[in-house]
């Protein structure tokens, strides 16, 4: 028989949950093999449990085909990340939430991996975490393949103006809206440029981009609740 | 099937944590070859157990009464707060007899992505505890890892308004530990951390 086993793959931990007394599942987001999930068997004993973390850079050894994957080995990968902390917790929550909810399990994406590896280290060194967070949902769902238009109307295909507000539709891009009765749900012409070069200066283009993406993320996530914004949400009410 | 009792009672055996179909199966065996007695008693507790003991209404832990004995307990600092993540960490400590305050139960710790959240953990029971009794030091005795830090963040900051102070549980060389197999996480704490001999 094949059984295949995966040697010192670099994959970082998105969640474990217990499996019976002495035992846990592991689900993990991989370089190559994508999101899958590991059977860690006497992991409250193992040498490798102090590892068992999220957040951090690992590389993880597996055997074991179909969904029965067991776990062999965690050991570091390079230098750990500063642990997040603070707000930018919830942070690592969203962003975990977001790689469970649109990438499928098993499906490769490398380059989604270094976007969410490169996101950690972002949240940790920079102190405006919501930048950090809406550059990680451009470059993820352009990675995903639904890639955001933002610097041509839509419909004309001319380019944004920065004075215009625009109304952006799913699935197509930003129209413009000058004609437009309802004046709800607008963004400026401006916004889309400055969201276009990672430039998310002032907290009027702060809100409109956190406000289209929600709504283009609300989208793709297809009903499916972000635990993690509802969290936040609340811990906003009780701490101000 | 042959024997639907029988199947019933090795299935039911099979909820306790640690116990695999062929354990299961010894239990039942067992149970009914050489200790009926002891398995009408386990029965009977159990069921007992089900229908009486719930939750204290003041720090959650669980009890047969409306208040566990240790809210009950007037000898007890009401101005220290133990924060804990399950009923077990309560008898843990209690069992080291060097604490004399009151506990809060939260029966885990935030966990958004399996629906964990501060209704699930009884924040709002908490929060009214700062509000009403007269809570001078919250004390956080977690595990010590990044996944309860989002927890101790978010009581932190609920108890900030009403200015309690927050300790947690020292971090360092475990008693009888050898320096030489402690990860290095835990010996740097313990260096920074270190205590006047
Ligand atoms: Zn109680």
């Amino acid at each position: 028989m094949n059984s295949s086993i995966i040697n010192q793959e670099p994959a970082f931990i998105l969640h474990h949950r217990k499996y019976r007394e002495s035992s846990q599942i592991i689900d993990i987001f991989t370089m190559n093999f994508g999101r899958i999930s590991l059977i860690a068997k006497g992991s409250k004993k193992a040498s490798y449990r102090h590892f068992i973390q999220p957040y951090q850079p690992l590389l993880i050894s597996w055997s074991g085909r179909g969904d029965l994957k067991i776990l062999r080995d965690i050991e570091a990968n390079g230098h750990s990340i500063p642990n997040l902390q603070g707000e930018k917790l919830f942070c690592g929550y969203y962003i975990n939430e977001l790689i469970i909810h649109l990438t499928h399990q098993y499906d490769p994406h490398p380059d989604i991996f270094k976007l969410y590896q490169n996101t950690l280290k972002h949240l940790t060194e920079l102190d405006d975490f919501q930048v950090v967070l809406r550059l990680f949902e451009k470059y993820l769902l352009n990675l995903l393949g639904f890639g955001l238009i933002l610097t041509h109307d839509a419909d004309t295909g001319l380019a944004i103006e920065s004075n215009t507000y625009y109304r952006y539709e799913i699935e197509h891009g930003p129209v413009n809206a000058s004609n437009d009765t309802l004046v709800t749900e607008l963004i400026k012409g401006a916004y889309l440029l400055a969201f276009a070069n990672n430039e998310l200066d002032g907290v009027e283009c702060m809100t409109a981009i956190k406000r289209l993406m929600r709504k283009i993320i609300d989208y793709y996530l297809d009903g499916k609740k972000l635990n993690s914004r509802i969290l936040y949400a609340q811990f906003k009410k009780v701490s101000s | 099937m042959k024997n639907s009792i029988l199947q019933d009672l090795i299935n039911a055996m099979k909820c306790m944590p640690g116990v695999g179909p062929k354990s299961a199966q010894r239990i039942a065996y067992h149970l009914l070859q050489r200790d009926r007695d002891g398995a009408r008693k386990m029965a009977y507790t159990l069921n007992e157990a089900i229908e009486k003991i719930g939750h204290c209404v003041s720090c959650r832990t669980f009890s047969e009464t409306e208040k566990c004995f240790i809210c009950l307990d007037e000898t007890r600092n009401n101005q220290q707060l133990c924060l804990v993540e399950t009923p077990a960490n309560v008898m843990s400590i209690e069992s080291t007899g060097s604490f004399k305050g009151k506990y809060f139960v939260l029966m885990g710790y935030l966990s958004p992505i399996d629906g964990v959240g501060p209704d699930e953990l009884g924040f709002d029971l908490l929060e009214q505890h700062f509000k009403t009794q007269q809570v001078r030091e919250l004390i956080f005795a977690f595990s010590s890892n990044i996944e309860t830090e989002a927890t101790v963040f978010y009581i932190s900051e609920m108890a900030k308004k009403y200015a309690i102070k927050i300790t947690r549980l020292a971090q360092g060389v475990p008693i009888g530990g050898d320096i030489e197999y402690l990860d290095g996480h835990t010996l740097a704490h313990a260096i920074n951390q270190r205590s006047n001999a």
